[in-house]
Parts: structure tokens; C-alpha cells; sequence
């Protein structure tokens, strides 16, 4: 019987190695671990493993206290060598493996293990495994939880074993729970959320998977798991064999208090049936009990977190972080030149939800041309939120050469474990653009001339100088002042109106009396053309007017008689500022009464006229000739 | 010769009178209170200038500065009073105005103007290019103009040159017309009190002049209303989109 055991045992070991090796053991770094689970129920037999993917000499055996060693160590090793696209690689495994029977109560503590891997000195940790007292393991998890196993052969093992199974299709042996890490946090910490399913029982299968719905959280699965790998658990006093179905990182976006809806699964679950079936041959002799399968559903409670707010108190650089960073400011290069593209790279390290925050504000020169904020995320989902780095890039590209400076740059983030607003400082950082090439000079000089931008408004500053006050309500137009100017301005008219009148009077007299005189002297110069008019003797009238116009002018001007020809006349009446048309009016009455004296006929109707005519030219060459 | 020399000592003297109401002590007020300001004591600045304007003082300089003061003190209503008060008494003050929109841009109140005639709107901006006292000298220098050319065309020139002298005075004697039109009808709109700016942060405008009415509508501090009627602690206004109301007087300050 034992020694079958030990056979199918290790066809187990075998098969676990198969898939360790196959599941990624690529890692060439020698390694010595020891599989083992984390405990045991009373009196029960289980192995533990020490492997080594190495060649092992000198294993120094672990002292073990608190079990029995049933058998042991058995050495085994494994090696397999594979050629994929002529590249080799060798894998080889060693294990050395006990069987223990625990013991009553207590704890079995295995003593640290040493050995010579491929010529390295390595040893395994102590590992303690504590002794579930009155309860008994319904699932014999030869294989341990460390490594994971195959749950059809686990199965088989158990049964091989012969383990009393005290499994009743009635009884909670299956259940599912949502652990959180916290329930009272504040806004925008990160809460880890384990789905985790516990079983005494056999599971085949799952169904109708309902997954917890996080209303006014943020949540980011973390872990996913491909395959459901069992590993034991203690809760209570019993031992149950646990999964974790999904991991989740929660940040809550609400305040107040906030309920997880529970997740529902119905599980296929294999339990011993109380009553046997028809005993046929084949019943007895490969089971030895019956099983059936049940569907079992099972939910979560209902979770609570009571989510505080972030203190109202809250800086003007709070980029929403909460946890715990650090920030560091760089160029992502010296040598800047203007129209080249550069960077100002801003680091957030550190841990928390760091998925959430917001880029720092960043004041570039108002030279500089800017783009859109490039955001990298590095950073791992652990216990404690994300932890890692998230990196903002400020592309620019200067559009002149010169020495800038980008301001001192702050950021800040509530510290959960400070309680309170911490401020990060980076910068300041001095920009020293160099002149760039000069296929770029062209560019340079349109992008150089722009408009004069306002950088703020404000209301212009107050009047200075004199206030020039007065009494209210006073006004100029219904002053006395506004009217005595009035009055003034009119008086000072109506004098420069009699002023004027009065001068143009005066100067109208002398006028007046010098026409007399000239009047007076043509009249009697012409004293005997009329008479001649009144005798209306035309001959004789022009001969006279004739005689006294020439009189006149020899007179007047000084001329010899004798030489008073038309152009001597006319050159000295011009020489006196004569005007033109008072020279061609003398003329041509000369003319005239040259005429008649030669054709008398038809002249005498215009006698008269020609008296006046005379009369007329004879004062107006008194009045200009002095 | 001697007569004139008189009027003119007259008028010097009269011009005199005119000016010198601002004695010392407002002028080291006006001083400290310029102090104040670019010292930044708004408020000590604030004292100073009202002292003047309790004397019965006014100008436009210093109803200027005060808004800018009450303006720095966020005192958004007050600013807007003195703003428009500055333009009362010189509606061409370009930097009341400027300010005027600054501390307006700050007012909650939003009220689709009704515009008025496009006539209208010609005529006052004409009217608003010079204060008051500025169109009454000019009138005074126009009608002096005015009866030079008379002059001119009584006793110089032809018949033709007669003629343009007679229709330039004429021309004149309307701009002159004009402009006296215009200075009446500044300072009767300084004198007026028809405009008023809300003071209280709500003032509630109701139906009737008792607090039994039923609110119609909610005003805003600086926003400026047109008063219609006065009443006891009670004035009937109007806003600019043409709606009307009852406001109690204590919410209200007339410009």
C-alpha cells in the first residue's frame, strides 16, 4: 500500500515538474526553493520538496521538528534539452523529497537546507507550518500551495490516501469572499480588493460568474489569473484549500459611504454522496466512496468603505495625487537651439494613484512655441496602489536664441501617512537657446514679428494733475461770467462797427470833396461844349470837347501841344497808373469827336451823352492824376 | 483805448472768481489722496477725495480717482457710480469710459440694450465729444467769429466776396447755436438726477412702491437704471431693455 503510494506520489512530482519546467523556467539564475504548505492538519501525511535547477552536491538535509519523517529524501532529477531555431536549451532539475506525517498540534518547522548548486553555496529559508488541530484536510494537497498543482490528480492522490472525508452535500464548504486591505480611506487612495474563493470540497467547475460591480470607485484589475491555482489556508480551525479569482485596485472617486455590490458564482461541487449506488465490482474496486456533483451558489457580503474627503484646504498646485511622490524636473538635453525641438521631462515617482494625477502647470516662455503634454506611465499595480513612475513631457521648440528661465514648478499631493498637503518643488530651470542653423533664419524672422500681446488688462491709473474743481451744479453756460462775455463780445462789435462806420465816412468825405473839385474843373474846362449842347451845334460842340480833353491832358501831364500824338498819350497815361479801361474811355471819345468833325451826320442824337462821358473821364483823371 | 483796458481787468477778474474756489486745504487733500493711491491705501485715498466732495466740490479728475479707488477696494458699484459720475460732468473723458467697461465687465447683470434711434445716437455722440463748460467757450469763440465775418462782409470786399462772407457768419451762427444747444443740454444732464446705479449685491425690483409687491425681476450691484418717478422711499425705474419696476430708494444711488 505505501509503497503504491510512493509510486503515485511520485508520478505527481513528475507531472508537477512537467509544468514547472514548461510554464517558464527560462530564468538561468540557479535557484534552491523549498515547496511546502503552509499547514497541515493533525496526524496528516503530506511531502515537501527542495528543487534546484541545478547540479546538486552536498545537500545538507533540514532538520524537522513537529513530524514524523515517513520517508526520505529521495533524490530525483529531471533534464530535458530542446533545439528551436538552432538555439539550444538545457534545462535540468533536481528535487529532493520527503514525506512527513504531522504530528498532533503545534507547528512542524523545517530547518534551513543547504546545498552546492552548479558549484554556488545556496540554502532555502527556515519554513515553519503550523498544525490545524481537530480539523482534517478534505482535499490532500500533495503538492502544496506553493507551486500549484493538478487538481484531477490531486483528487486521485487523496482518494489513494485514504483520507477520511467528512464532506456532506448540505454543509458551507465552499464560500467566496472580498477582502479589502482598508475600509476607511480617503478620497483617492488606493483600496486592493481580493476576490478569493474557499473550499473543502472538490470544484470542477465554475458558472455564472458575477464579478463585484464597484460603484464611485476607480478599479483597475490587477490580477487575473488564467488558472485557478488552490494553495491551503487556515481560517478558523479548519483548513480550506483558496483561490484568488481576481485582484483589483479600487480608487475611490466619491466621498461618503460606499457599497460593493456582492459577486455571485455558482460552483460545480464534487461531495461524497451519504448513500452508495448499485455496488457493482467496478464501484468497489476503483472507488472506493461515491461522489456526485452538486451546484452550489455562492456570493460575497456586502462590503462597505467609508471614504473621507481630501481636506478643503487644498493647494493651488494639488495635481489630485494621493500617496506618497516625489517629482524631478529635467531637460531632455543642454545643447538647445532655437527652432529645434526639445523637452522638459517632469518625473512623478512614487506610490499611489498615481493613474489619476494631472501634469503639473508649467509655464514655458511665452517665446518658446508649445505642444501638447506627452504622458508615459511605468508603474506596476501593487498593495499600495501604483508605485513606479509617471513622466510628463513638455515638447517646445524656442523660436529665439537667448537665456530663459521656466519658473519654479510645484506640484502638490496629500500624503496619507502625513495626513496633510505636501508641496514638491523642482526648478527653477535655465533654458540657454543657441542660435540654430541657419536654413531655419528665414523662419526665424517671421516668427520673430508678432504683435504686441497684452499679458493683462487693467483700468487706467488716476488723473494727476490739477483737479480743476467747482462747486456742483456749477456751469459755465448758466453763469454770469458765461453771459458778460456775451454781453462783451456784442459791445465789442457794435464798437468795431461804429469804429468802422464812422472811418468809412470820414474817408467817403474826402472822396466826396475831391470829386467836386475834379467835377468842378472838367465842368469848366467843358464850359463851352455846353453851350454849344444848348445851342445843339454838334460841329462846334465836338471841336470843343475835342480841344478841351487834349487841353486837359497837356495840361495835366505837361505834354507840348504840338506833341500830342495818340501814342505819347496813351505811354504817359500808363506811366501815371491809369487803369486800362479809363485810357480806352478817353480814346475812344477822342475817337469819337474826331469822327464827327469829319462825318457830322448822325452824331447829335448822342450829345448829351457824350457831355457826361466827358465830364466823367475828365474828374476821374483829376481825381488819379495828382 | 481806456474802456477796453477796463473790460479786460474785469474779465480777468471774473475768470478769477471762476477758479478760485479750490483753496489750500482741498488742494493738499487732493495731493495726500493721489499719495494714497499710489501708495496703495485705497481706502485712506477713498477719505480724502470724499472730504473734497463734502465741501461741495466737484470734478470730473475727482470722481475719476474715486472710482479708480473703489474699484481697487472691489467695491465693483461704487467704481461704476464715480465712473459714470465722472462722465456726467465730462462725457469725453476717455478714461472713465475705458475703466467704465472694466468695472461693467465685472457686473452680473446682463441687459439687452434697446437701441435708440441712429439720429439720436449721432447727435449725443457729437454732444459727447466736449463737456459742457468746453461747448459754452465755444460758443462764445464761434459768436465772436460769427460777428467778425459780419463785420468783414459790411465793409470789405465786392459784391461776390460780400456774398460768401455773409453765407460763412451764417454758418457759423448756426454752429454757434449748436454748440450753446449742447452745452444747456450737458449741464441740465448733470443736474439731473434720472440715472442711478444698484448698490446692494440683490436688490429685488417690485411691482408696486410697498414690500407687499410681487418681485419682478432681480438686480445686481452696478447695474444703472433710469429713475421715472420718485416716491416715498420708494423710485419707479426702468432698465435698459425697457422693463420697469418699483426698487426702494436705499438700494439704489443716483449718479
Amino acid at each position: 500500500m505505501l509503497r503504491r503510494s510512493f509510486r503515485i506520489l511520485f508520478t505527481v512530482i513528475a507531472a508537477m515538474f512537467f509544468v514547472t519546467v514548461f510554464s517558464g523556467n527560462k530564468a538561468m539564475a540557479q535557484s534552491f526553493v523549498l515547496n511546502a504548505p503552509r499547514v497541515v492538519g493533525q496526524n496528516e501525511q503530506f511531502t515537501i520538496a527542495f528543487s534546484s535547477n541545478g547540479d546538486v552536491d552536498n545537500f545538507n538535509a533540514p532538520s524537522i521538528s513537529g513530524a514524523s519523517v515517513l520517508a526520505g529524501p529521495s533524490k530525483s532529477s529531471y533534464s530535458s534539452m530542446q533545439i528551436i531555431n538552432g538555439r539550444r536549451t538545457d534545462s535540468h532539475e533536481v528535487t529532493y523529497t520527503y514525506v512527513l506525517q504531522a504530528g498532533s498540534s503545534g507547528t512542524v518547522r523545517i530547518s534551513a537546507a543547504s546545498a552546492n548548486v552548479s558549484g554556488r553555496s545556496m540554502s532555502t529559508r527556515p519554513v515553519s507550518i503550523s498544525i490545524v488541530a481537530g480539523a482534517s484536510s478534505q482535499s490532500g494537497q500533495q503538492s502544496s500551495g506553493y507551486s500549484g498543482g493538478n487538481s484531477g490528480s490531486r483528487q486521485q492522490a487523496d482518494n489513494d490516501y485514504g483520507y477520511s472525508t467528512p464532506v456532506s452535500s448540505g454543509k458551507a464548504d465552499v464560500f467566496m469572499r472580498l477582502d479589502l486591505n482598508k475600509t476607511k480611506v480617503v478620497k483617492g487612495e488606493p483600496i486592493i480588493a481580493t476576490l478569493k474563493i474557499y473550499t473543502r470540497s472538490n470544484i470542477t467547475g465554475f458558472e455564472d460568474i458575477k464579478f463585484p460591480v464597484f460603484n464611485g470607485f476607480w478599479s483597475q484589475e490587477i490580477e487575473t489569473p488564467q488558472n485557478i491555482n488552490f494553495t491551503r489556508e487556515r481560517v478558523g480551525n479548519q483548513i480550506y484549500s483558496s483561490a484568488v479569482l481576481r485582484k483589483y485596485m479600487l480608487l475611490p472617486q466619491q466621498t461618503g459611504k460606499l457599497t460593493i455590490n456582492p459577486a455571485e458564482l455558482v460552483c460545480q461541487v464534487q461531495v461524497v454522496s451519504s448513500q452508495r449506488r448499485s455496488r457493482n465490482l467496478f464501484d468497489d474496486f476503483f472507488d472506493s466512496d461515491a461522489y456526485s456533483l452538486v451546484k452550489k451558489k455562492v456570493a460575497t457580503g456586502r462590503a462597505t468603505v467609508y471614504v473621507s474627503p481630501l481636506p478643503g484646504n487644498a493647494p493651488a498646485s494639488f495635481g489630485g495625487g494621493v500617496g506618497n511622490f516625489s517629482m524631478s524636473a529635467r531637460l531632455t538635453r543642454q545643447d538647445i537651439k532655437s527652432n529645434e525641438a526639445a523637452s522638459l521631462i517632469i518625473d512623478i515617482n512614487g506610490t499611489g494613484n498615481l493613474n489619476l494625477i494631472s501634469a503639473p502647470a508649467v509655464t514655458l516662455p511665452s517665446d518658446f512655441e508649445k505642444y501638447d503634454v506627452k504622458t508615459t506611465n511605468s508603474f506596476t499595480n501593487g498593495a499600495s496602489g501604483a508605485s513606479g513612475k509617471k513622466t510628463f513631457e513638455f515638447p517646445f521648440i524656442p523660436r529665439s536664441e537667448g537665456k530663459f528661465t521656466i519658473p519654479q514648478i510645484d506640484y502638490s499631493y496629500y500624503d496619507i501617512s502625513q495626513g496633510r498637503y505636501v508641496t514638491l518643488h523642482a526648478g527653477p530651470i535655465t533654458v540657454n537657446v543657441t542660435k540654430g542653423t541657419a536654413s531655419n533664419s528665414s523662419y526665424v524672422t517671421a516668427a520673430n514679428q508678432q504683435q504686441v500681446s497684452n499679458i493683462g488688462e487693467d483700468i487706467r491709473y488716476i488723473a494727476n494733475g490739477s483737479p480743476r474743481l467747482a462747486k456742483k451744479g456749477s456751469f459755465l453756460i448758466v453763469s454770469w461770467l458765461f453771459y458778460f462775455i456775451f454781453v462783451l463780445i456784442l459791445a465789442a462789435f457794435y464798437g468795431l462797427y461804429r469804429y468802422l462806420k464812422n472811418l468809412v465816412a470820414i474817408n467817403g468825405d474826402i472822396l466826396r470833396s475831391k470829386n467836386k473839385r475834379a467835377n468842378k474843373v472838367a465842368k469848366s474846362r467843358l464850359k463851352l461844349a455846353q453851350t454849344y449842347l444848348g445851342q445843339n451845334k454838334v460841329q462846334e460842340f465836338y471841336e470843343e470837347l475835342h480841344k478841351a480833353l487834349l487841353g486837359y491832358i497837356s495840361d495835366k501831364l505837361s505834354i507840348q501841344f504840338a506833341d500830342m500824338q495818340r501814342d505819347t498819350i496813351e505811354s504817359t497815361l500808363e506811366e501815371k497808373k491809369i487803369g486800362k479801361d479809363e485810357i480806352t474811355g478817353f480814346m475812344k471819345l477822342l475817337d469819337d469827336c474826331e469822327m464827327v468833325r469829319y462825318s457830322p451826320e448822325g452824331a447829335a442824337g448822342a450829345m448829351d451823352a457824350q457831355y457826361e462821358n466827358g465830364v466823367k473821364i475828365i474828374s476821374d483823371l483829376e481825381n488819379k492824376l495828382k | 483805448m481806456r474802456k477796453l483796458f477796463t473790460i479786460f481787468c474785469m474779465l480777468l477778474f471774473a475768470t478769477g472768481l471762476f477758479a478760485a474756489n479750490a483753496n489750500e486745504n482741498v488742494n493738499s487733500l487732493w495731493t495726500k489722496g493721489n499719495e494714497a493711491y499710489s501708495m496703495g491705501e485705497f481706502n485712506n485715498a477713498i477719505q480724502y477725495y470724499s472730504k473734497i466732495e463734502k465741501q461741495g466740490l466737484v470734478s470730473a479728475a475727482l470722481y475719476y480717482n474715486m472710482g479708480n479707488a473703489y474699484y481697487r477696494m472691489k467695491e465693483n458699484g461704487k467704481a461704476i457710480l464715480y465712473y459714470e459720475r465722472t462722465l456726467k460732468v465730462d462725457p469725453a473723458n476717455s478714461d472713465a469710459k475705458i475703466n467704465l467697461q472694466f468695472a461693467s465687465a465685472q457686473t452680473l447683470d446682463k441687459i439687452e440694450e434697446v437701441p435708440d434711434f441712429i439720429f439720436v445716437t449721432w447727435i449725443q455722440t457729437v454732444r459727447n465729444l466736449f463737456s459742457s463748460n468746453g461747448w459754452a467757450a465755444l460758443s462764445l469763440v464761434l459768436i465772436g467769429v460769427t460777428l467778425l465775418f459780419l463785420l468783414v462782409f459790411k465793409f470789405v470786399g465786392g459784391k461776390r466776396a460780400k456774398k460768401i462772407y455773409f453765407i460763412t457768419s451764417c454758418c457759423i451762427f448756426f454752429f454757434t447755436i449748436v454748440s450753446f444747444l449742447f452745452s444747456v443740454s450737458l449741464a441740465i444732464r448733470a443736474n439731473s438726477s434720472e440715472s442711478a446705479i444698484v448698490m446692494n449685491n440683490i436688490g429685488n425690483v417690485k411691482s408696486a412702491p410697498n414690500t407687499t409687491g410681487n418681485s419682478i425681476f432681480v438686480l445686481h450691484q452696478g447695474t444703472k437704471l433710469k429713475i421715472l418717478e420718485r416716491a416715498e422711499g420708494w423710485d419707479r425705474i426702468q432698465i435698459k431693455d425697457g422693463r420697469q419696476g418699483w426698487i426702494e430708494t436705499s438700494n439704489i444711488e443716483v449718479i
